[in-house]
């Protein structure tokens, strides 16, 4: 029964350090733009998934004008994308061309008659039930819907997580094997002995047909 | 402007404790090779051994000095002028580069987001 809840404990803290990785590294989608708006928000429960006003502009407002880019996927399907700064704030994208990038957006807006593909760097997940949306990070034209990219960014940063991961767990484990195990046969030996002399006593008041 | 003293202060933070952390890890790995360096080497006159902890120019220093005096050549006292000649090298002020690192990181990533 301990194994079950063993594993249920360490599959759910792999499962949310994965989910956490998967929202904050960078991804790229192919899309092509349609539009770009700005929409006033109104913070409320999803507030976690929105980020920073610009840098400089009042903080902790209760709602502020997004921008937002509208976009089409190469499989006909819809994706809107946010524009926000994440300032010096998290993820540290360290994000301040929030209106640049709005800019650079509308420059590359196409028909689907004559398609213009843009790569858009993102991080963040689109879900219609919280009504959350990716953050936009970077626009750049692509030749096509079928360009490889590479998430060299994800890698890296991946690769040195799990050195450091790997680092702190064999020496947990050496240190382990070193200090704490002897530790605890010391304290079970005891245990038993003093458990033990329990018995012997307890027996003793039993008497001979105890 | 509040978001960049908050940045800069948690930054400071992490960075002393890694800091310090380095710093005393690295000084008693030092402490460990002297005294690796004396038992096996200096005591027993094993110069091969003196060798395979890499302190020979330390070691020649010291007892190459006449201001130590001839009663001064002991144990703790070539521990301690050794801490002190790890306490005065570049490797030491190398460790400074725990602050460094991350500010020349955060550079580049504002460069490839805004600049680029």
């Amino acid at each position: 029964m301990w194994d079950i809840i063993k594993w249920t404990f360490w599959i759910t803290i792999w499962v949310l350090v994965a989910a956490f990785l998967h929202y904050t590294l960078p991804q790229n989608d192919i899309v092509r733009i349609t539009d770009t708006y700005e929409k006033r928000v109104d913070f409320g429960e999803n507030s976690l998934f929105w980020a920073h006003p610009q840098t400089g502009e009042t903080q902790n407002t209760v709602n502020r004008d997004v921008f937002f880019i509208q976009a089409i996927k190469p499989n006909g399907r819809p994706m809107v994308y946010r524009n926000e700064d994440t300032g010096w704030g998290w993820p540290p994208y360290f994000k301040f061309d929030t209106t640049n990038l709005q800019t650079q957006a509308a420059d590359l807006k196409s028909t689907k008659a004559n398609p213009q593909w843009v790569a858009m760097k993102h991080y963040g997940w689109r879900n219609e039930f919280f009504t959350i949306f990716p953050n936009a990070v970077h626009a750049r034209p692509v030749a096509g819907p079928d360009v490889r990219i590479i998430p060299w960014t994800a890698i890296s940063v991946l690769l040195v997580l799990g050195c450091v991961v790997l680092a702190i767990w064999s020496r947990w484990r050496k240190f382990r094997a070193k200090r704490v195990d002897p530790m605890l046969d010391d304290m079970e030996q005891g245990w038993d002995e003093t458990s033990a002399k329990a018995s012997r006593w307890w027996n003793s008041w039993k008497g001979p047909r105890g | 402007m509040a978001a960049l003293a908050r940045l800069i202060l948690i930054l400071f933070v992490v960075l002393t404790v890694i800091y310090v952390s380095l710093s005393l890890y690295s000084r008693s790995k030092r402490r460990a090779r002297l005294e690796r360096t004396w038992d096996n080497g200096v005591a027993t006159g094993d110069n091969d051994a003196i060798a395979a902890e890499g302190l020979e120019d330390f070691v020649t220093e010291y007892f190459a000095d006449p201001s130590r005096g001839a009663n001064a050549i002991d144990r703790e006292g070539f521990i301690k002028a050794g801490l002190a000649d790890y306490d005065d090298s570049l490797r030491r002020k190398l460790i400074l580069g725990v602050y460094v690192v991350p500010i020349l990181l955060i550079g580049t990533i504002i460069y490839f987001t805004n600049f680029n």
